[in-house]
């Protein structure tokens, strides 16, 4: 190479320093801007120059988005709540039994077992929302935060089974062993031993599978009509739909969804190592 | 039944060797194993497989969203939209959109894991940082960038024309040849982070030594990169594009909330056009819609099967 070594230090230095900051100004600016518009004043947000900085930080459009007659904000944070939770809990439970036989047991099936759990989490929601609509319309579970759940299963059980299996693997079969050899069941052995290593596999798999379920959009934007059972995207949706922006509300009913799910992804990524089955898996 | 396994086995295994009657006997593991499983195939089945047969099923009758009654009508849904002349072009930008989105996912990804792979303060909170668009809720994300879209609050084209960039405000959405262009921006920004993150977990175990040495044998750079780097993630870059390929491809809340397929139908990708189709024109055909799912199928099985491909490879190479 023509060029030094001190000179290509130098050049991977700068290159890297202001890719960097190019990447953190693209990602950090527009959460900076929707999060500054829910403070702003409403007269302040449709104006020829943009304010980036306000001295009078409000909390109107909060107030506005609770108090709008249409939305029921506080209807959509508890059906979203309600589905997620009910959603998580499910497929946690589903996924532990699965997980342990997946990488515990050796029967017949269970390599392609495993690999079928996996794809049936890549079957996406666009080739299964028109069928999932008759049926739930068959069994009158539109329009219904118990049916919602159930159709949240089709992804979050998948996703917590391979998750929990992968977990389960890595726990050392030797100690369950020792256990049993104390004299406790193999099942005895599970619920001494693996469970409690397992624990923080467990809580990275419920927390991801709430995300999920609590972003979800598709399913709850044909499944529900009124705020019976609708979610906050979907009730936030509408909002978008209106003819005239209130970008206020908006912004601060953006924000308040998205600061649960932010929070539970980081704390959902301290649990795991890094890797394809930690690190970035996500719907 | 694996000799180790058998060895694990309850006494059942073991009396097995002795006691003629208890090979008729399924082994305990088998038992339990099926047993456990029970619940979690049961979900499977009833709300994947069997809605997938369904979907075909479906595509087969004509269904109407406001009628019971499903005439069975053979292919003639397929007829009607392969002729229609609207799928063929929604099917052309899918695939725009997913290899445009994907390509450059890949390369953003790919440079920030290289940065981010390196040793500098503060690198831990950029790391985060550059994980915030992944974690948040796709409608978030897009409320965020209609606002910055927006010809009112007009404030991503304050910056561009004070940065003399563009000389008169673009409707990004409101214009045909603005509104793919702006999809793909929000579908990136939310998806690069996969790339990213999955990317610096394949560079970060190489060893400083093979970098050195590589040095040493007078690589500058773009050589390190190229023979050193990109061999050692290529697994893990194929498996997360395959991965990000089946979600682009299928990507329906981006779009929708965006620009709801428009204007006219710019932005209409093959979910747009089922999801169109089955709740939103005229008669409210679910079936046409059921066509339109159905035949992403192939697609589907194909970047499934490559995706068992790579990630067999991948097991074969680690062990």
């Amino acid at each position: 190479m023509t060029l030094g070594l001190k000179w290509e230090r130098r050049f991977k230095v700068i290159a890297g320093a202001l890719w960097m900051i190019f990447i953190l100004t693209w990602v950090l600016f527009p959460t900076y801007w929707i999060a500054l518009a829910s403070f702003k004043h409403p007269k302040d947000l449709a104006v020829r120059i943009p304010l980036f900085w306000t001295t009078e930080p409000t909390l109107m459009s909060y107030k506005g988005l609770f108090t709008q007659p249409f939305l029921q904000f506080e209807r959509l944070t508890l059906n979203s709540l309600a589905v997620s939770l009910g959603a998580t809990f499910l497929s946690v439970v589903i996924a532990v039994f699965a997980g342990l036989a997946l990488a515990r047991l050796k029967f017949p099936g269970r390599q392609r077992l495993g690999m079928a759990v996996f794809f049936a989490y890549l079957v996406p929601p666009v080739l299964l929302f028109i069928p999932l609509y008759v049926v739930m319309a068959t069994f009158k579970l539109i329009d219904s935060r118990l049916g919602l759940m159930l159709v949240y299963s089709s992804f979050t059980v998948p996703f917590c089974v391979w998750m929990l299996r992968g977990y389960f693997h890595n726990i050392p079969v030797e100690l369950e062993e020792c256990a049993m050899i104390d004299g406790c069941t193999r099942v005895g052995a599970w619920v001494r031993i693996v469970l409690p290593l397992a624990s923080p596999g467990i809580a990275a798999a419920a927390i991801f599978a709430f995300t999920l379920a609590w972003n979800e959009f598709l399913y709850a934007y044909i499944l529900t009509e009124t705020a019976n059972a609708q979610t906050m995207p979907v009730g936030l949706a509408s909002f978008i739909q209106l003819d005239v922006y209130r970008w206020g509300e908006l912004s601060a009913g953006a924000l308040l969804m998205a600061i649960p799910a932010v929070v539970l992804y980081f704390l959902g990524q301290r649990f795991v190592v890094a890797g394809l089955t930690g690190g970035a898996v996500k719907g | 039944m694996t000799q180790a396994g058998a060895e694990r086995a309850d006494p059942g295994g073991a009396r097995g060797l002795t006691d003629p009657k208890s090979r008729l006997r399924l082994p305990t593991e088998t038992v339990l194993g099926i047993a456990l499983m029970i619940p979690a195939l049961a979900t499977i089945i009833g709300l994947i497989g069997y809605p997938t047969l369904y979907a075909i099923w479906i595509s087969l009758h004509t269904k109407l969203l406001a009628v019971r009654d499903m005439p069975f009508v053979g292919l003639e849904n397929y007829v009607t939209v392969l002729s229609q002349g609207n799928f063929w072009p929604a099917l052309g930008r899918t695939i725009y959109f997913t290899v445009v989105s994907v390509a450059i996912k890949v390369c953003i990804g790919m440079a920030t894991a290289l940065v981010l792979n390196e040793n500098w303060p503060g690198r831990g909170l950029a790391r985060a940082a550059v994980l915030l668009p992944w974690a948040l809720p796709p409608l978030t994300a897009v409320v965020t960038w209609r606002f910055l879209f927006n010809d009112t609050t007009n404030v991503l084209n304050y910056i561009l024309i004070k940065a003399h960039l563009i000389e008169k405000p673009i409707l990004w959405l409101a214009k045909v040849e603005y509104a793919m262009p702006s999809a793909i921006i929000v579908g990136v920004w939310q998806g690069f982070p996969f790339f990213a993150i999955t990317l610096l977990a394949g560079l970060s175990p190489i060893p400083d030594d093979l970098y050195d040495a590589a040095k040493v044998d007078g690589a500058g750079i773009i050589h390190r990169f190229l023979y050193v780097s990109l061999p050692a993630v290529f697994p893990v870059l194929m498996v997360a594009v395959t991965l990000s390929t089946i979600w682009t491809f299928n990507q329906f809340t981006v779009i929708w909330l965006l620009t709801q397929g428009g204007p006219g139908e710019a932005t209409t990708t093959l979910p747009i056009a089922a999801y169109q189709q089955a709740f939103v024109a005229g008669s409210k055909n679910l079936s046409r819609g059921a066509v339109y799912a159905v035949l992403t199928f192939p697609v589907l099985v194909i970047l499934v099967l490559l995706l068992n491909h790579f990630i067999s490879s991948r097991e074969e190479t680690e062990a």
